[in-house]
């Protein structure tokens, strides 16, 4: 952080602290709608405006038009009166998570685009975070705190400091975490208008239901009891979100699955590769089977699933791989580098005619491939 | 949140408190497995399995020399609810790449790759090496080189990084020649 930039900081806390008076019945926002300056809330924006021009620049923002042209489409056939107020930031980060700051920063972590299944469940959670937006949550929450915390210490923290943007952006997410009345508001604002767009309003529920599936699957217990603990109304919220899709006719509304299939192809190697350098085995081989039984599995999806036997290595694991790779090979749309990983399964398992000829079978599918001396190398010391 | 703690709690570490001692230009023994011949004078500091060294500072330039992981050891100090890979003398190179790629990416750097995997002569010993690159937690590009060898059945890693933007280009000549300097004992 810039001493310029810490300064501002600390005048935007005095200006906060000095307005600390401030209270009153918050109304939902209009669209186009901006708070003035000198108001608890113009403070607030500043320094979200703040956080947003560094997160511009910021090379985890994902910045592929077509996959932003989708995701705002999504948004703003949600609600085209806030579209032009909101602005998406895909981030490229494993699991599950976004967040809405009081000025109409969405952040979207990759994560989660891959996780839905269809448009519909994104746009539940879009919705969701735009309901946020809508009705002001930020700035209930920030006067429901700020007479209790350290201002100047707080927007140090949570924007920023020295662990930097993202990591500033997760603490205020943390810090100003919406209570369950906030989040329930949120849940049946973004389900009325996931269902007024036409979307399948049942999907919101299976998102969530999918996620607690994940996370009751975790390799690390610590986590697993994390975010129970600090989503506790997990359960609760698919419940009621299925409670309230099953109150309307939700004949003739669409989930979206090919669209959102196809938008995300190119990026959902590298994203489900995110996921499985979390090496929490338990949640990644869930997610994987949540993604084959919606009907996503090809050849690109028994690659990975195959590198999670490879990489976990336990009983089995080995003979699980080489079974998930053949089935990948056999797919006839998997990535070259399935036959590398078969080759290293095999050639560790000492099968080393089998290893030879998945190697020699890698190098001829992948005829510019960046480890080619490697892989050679290889070859040269099976003779 | 603590996925940014490892990496960016030890630079500020190193930036801030670590005692540092001088690296003069004359041969220098690395986990007494091999010895280097810087040829500039660097700045040095070690943590657990790791001695780093610099020049402008950790947070834009630094080598790391990874001293001898055996079966199990993580590449880096990290919490213990941070899950870094283990390492397992049977990785072939390209997994010790992933190795590599994936304990960064563990301790808070994003859009890690590891490219260009070749063999390489690590002193007298077969080696590989491969290039780096990846965003810091304030989404600053970072490029890399590592080299490595198993020597005993340890693995040995010589890992620089800096910010792409002028500080990578600086030294990185300085540590191409070094590492054709490597002697193992």
């Amino acid at each position: 952080m810039t001493s310029t930039r810490a300064t501002s900081l600390l005048a935007a806390a005095a200006l906060f602290v000095a307005s600390c008076a401030q209270t009153g019945n918050i109304q939902k926002i209009e669209p186009g709608e901006r708070p003035t300056l000198e108001s608890d809330e113009g403070g607030l924006w500043m320094q979200m405006d703040r956080v947003e021009e560094d997160l511009q620049t910021s090379g985890k923002v994902v910045t592929d038009p077509d996959l932003n042209a989708y995701v705002r489409d999504i948004l703003c056939r949600l609600n085209a009166g806030y579209c032009a107020d909101v602005r998406i930031y895909i981030v490229r980060t494993a699991d599950f998570n976004a967040s809405m700051a009081p000025n109409g920063v969405m952040i979207v972590w990759t994560g989660i685009v891959l996780r839905a299944q269809n448009e519909a469940q994104l746009a539940s959670v879009l919705g969701h975070e735009l309901a946020h937006y809508i009705d002001r949550h930020s700035l209930k929450r920030w006067r429901e705190i700020r007479n209790t915390t350290d201002t100047a210490v707080f927007f140090t923290f949570a924007t920023g400091g020295v662990f930097g943007i993202l990591a500033g952006l997760a603490a205020y997410d943390s810090i100003m975490s919406f209570s369950r009345d906030m989040e329930r508001e949120a849940d049946t604002r973004g389900l009325t208008m996931m269902r007024e767009t036409g979307y399948d309003p049942r999907e919101a529920a299976k998102t969530w239901q999918q996620l607690i599936e994940e996370r009751e699957a975790s390799d690390e217990p610590e986590k697993k009891s994390a975010f129970f603990s600090t989503h506790p109304a997990a359960k609760e919220r698919s419940e009621t979100l299925a409670k309230l899709a099953a109150e309307t006719d939700n004949t003739g509304t669409t989930v979206g699955r090919d669209r959102h299939a196809a938008t995300i192809a190119s990026f959902r190697g590298d994203w489900l590769l995110d996921e499985l350098r979390q090496r929490d085995y338990g949640r990644f081989e869930v997610l994987l089977d949540q993604l084959t039984e919606a009907g996503m599995e090809d050849g690109e999806l028994l690659f990975y699933r195959g590198e999670m036997h490879r990489l976990r290595g336990e009983d089995e694991d080995a003979e699980k791989a080489v079974t998930a790779y053949t089935a990948a090979a056999e797919s006839g749309d998997a990535p070259a580098e399935t036959y590398r990983s078969l080759g290293l399964v095999q050639w560790s398992a000492g099968r080393t005619a089998e290893a030879r000829a998945a190697f020699e079978t890698y190098l001829a599918a992948q005829q510019d491939a960046e480890d080619r001396a490697m892989i050679e190398h290889y070859l040269q010391q099976m003779q | 949140m603590k996925r940014f703690f490892a990496i960016f709690a030890m630079l500020a570490v190193l930036g801030g408190c670590a005692a540092y001692s001088l690296v003069d230009a004359k041969r220098q023994t690395i986990g007494g497995a091999y010895s280097v011949q810087p040829g500039i004078q660097w700045s040095k500091v070690t943590l657990d399995n790791v001695e780093v060294w610099t020049v402008d500072g950790p947070n834009l330039e630094m080598i790391r020399f990874v001293r001898g992981l055996e079966d199990g050891d993580r590449m880096f100090t990290a919490p213990d609810d941070v899950k870094l890979p283990a390492y397992n003398p049977a990785m072939k190179a390209n997994e010790v790449m992933e190795f590599v790629v994936d304990s960064f990416a563990r301790s808070g750097a994003s859009n890690v790759e590891g490219t260009a995997l070749r063999p390489t002569q690590f002193g007298a010993a077969s080696g590989f090496r491969f290039d780096l690159s990846f965003t810091s937690g304030d989404g600053l590009w970072f490029d890399g080189m590592a080299v490595g060898a198993t020597i005993d059945d340890k693995l040995h890693l010589i890992v620089y990084t800096g910010a792409r933007q002028h500080y990578f280009p600086k030294y990185r000549d300085e540590v191409e020649r070094m590492i054709g300097t490597i002697e193992t004992t």
